[in-house]
């Protein structure tokens, strides 16, 4: 296969991870959800990665991501009317 | 030459579909979800990968209708194949374009 | 339910531990564990499944520890059976690590996105039905297919011609090419997503700046947030 992934616009490294979870949300973001998930964003995707648990990892990558649709797949639920309050 | 870079292509999208199964008889919550993601990810890759070949292969007009249509055929029914699979495991289309990290950067 | 060790953030060994006032992930209390020349906050949780909220839990951490210092976010979701399990696991990485804290210093991250207008498919230059009159569904197929591959490299090259005036704009405003990290996306909403490392002082700056740049294109609209601990500058190239 000529193979030419850097070219192929959509995926890989160029992937705006979020930016493509957003196929229920009708009009523009407004900037609160935009923070919140550019935020999650960084949360999941950013940061020193230390592998923690080496027994749950499949080539390279840390599984307890994977196991994380439960976060992935409810960003919505970061929106501001969904997050429940914080008591003390 | 031309000829057979153009079998082969099909060759390619022909099997990428036939490496796929009929169906995966596991729980489609949880872990197997994140797993099944990755798979499918990766294949959905591929199957862009040969994609966008197709078209510029298409674009270069040095095809015949007949072709095209074939190929045009066979690219269609390996995204129905891909979507299908991804909806067994609840999984939408654009959920495939997920950035996965470490393999993300590699692609 | 064992209890495991959640990390937060990398700080520099020297760190002020009395000044972090915050609850971590499910209430649990937050303390530095010292390795070397480093230290790393942390808390010990009984596993749990994590859900949205301890994304905020994580990040409202992170953030009271950079507001005491030099620090690196580490990423959600890792956890450890114990402290010396992390030690091991951070010892290898001590000084990269040490050279990232000191490149990052007190600067906080602004987080810049440009998104598009229209989303991709939807400006009508991308969306005529394509012409094959009498053509199979393969044909057709393959023809729209090539249709969405031209809207996507129209909008690429649009993204990366206003990244690049961005960056230009940027460096004109003081702003080194080391604290710019952007990522170019042809997604069907997002035309770029860029982090920029800024002093606290010169934020208001930097944003005004971005700001200003960013109105000028009609395509896009602009989304700014943070300053923010520094997510994207944990690498020590």
């Amino acid at each position: 296969m000529t193979g030419e992934p850097h070219l192929i616009p959509g995926l890989g490294p160029e992937q705006h991870g979020l930016g493509s979870l957003l196929p229920g949300m009708a009009e523009g973001l407004h900037d609160n959800e935009f923070s919140l998930l550019e935020l999650a964003d960084r949360l999941l995707n950013r940061g020193v990665v230390i592998a923690g648990e080496a027994t749950i990892s499949v080539a390279g990558v840390d599984l307890v991501y994977l196991g994380l649709n439960v976060v992935l797949t409810a960003v919505e639920n970061l929106r501001p009317e969904n997050v429940p309050p914080r008591t003390g | 030459m031309q000829t057979d870079e153009l079998a082969a292509l099909r060759q390619e999208i022909e099997q990428l579909r036939g490496v796929l199964p009929e169906r995966i008889d596991v729980d489609p919550e949880g872990v197997e979800q994140g797993l099944a993601k990755l798979v499918l990810t990766l294949v959905e890759f591929l199957r862009q990968l040969l994609e966008r070949q197709a078209v510029r292969r298409m674009e270069g007009g040095t095809l015949s209708d007949d072709e095209v249509e074939r190929m045009g055929l066979a690219l269609m029914r390996l995204e129905e194949k891909v979507h299908a699979l991804a909806k067994q495991f609840n999984l939408r289309p654009d959920e495939l374009n997920l950035d996965l990290g470490p393999v993300g950067r590699l692609l | 339910m064992s209890e495991r060790v959640y990390p937060y953030a990398v700080v520099l060994a020297a760190s002020n531990a009395a000044s972090i006032n915050v609850r971590g992930l499910r209430g649990r209390s937050v303390s530095l564990l010292p390795a070397g020349q480093i230290g790393v906050w942390a808390s010990r949780v009984a596993q749990f499944i994590p859900e949205p909220a301890d994304l905020l839990v994580h990040h409202e951490v992170v953030e009271a520890v950079c507001a005491a210092g030099p620090a690196l976010p580490i990423r959600f979701g890792s956890s450890f059976p114990d402290e010396t399990a992390l030690e091991t696991a951070l010892s290898p990485r001590t000084g990269g690590l040490i050279v990232a804290l000191k490149r990052v210093g007190d600067m906080r991250e602004l987080a810049v996105m440009l998104e598009w207008r229209s989303p991709v498919g939807e400006m009508s230059s991308e969306s005529q039905p394509p012409e094959v009159s009498g053509a199979g569904p393969g044909r057709r197929y393959i023809a729209q297919r090539a249709q969405r591959w031209a809207a996507l490299d129209g909008r690429r090259a649009r993204a990366t011609e206003m990244a690049a005036q961005l960056q230009d704009a940027l460096s004109a405003g003081g702003v080194v090419d080391a604290c710019v990290r952007r990522r170019i996306v042809p997604a069907p909403r997002v035309a770029l997503s860029c982090a920029v490392l800024a002093e606290p002082a010169a934020a208001e700056d930097v944003m005004r700046l971005v700001r200003d740049k960013a109105a000028e294109w009609l395509d896009v609209r602009l989304h700014l947030a943070g300053p923010w601990p520094p997510y994207s500058f944990t690498d020590a190239d």
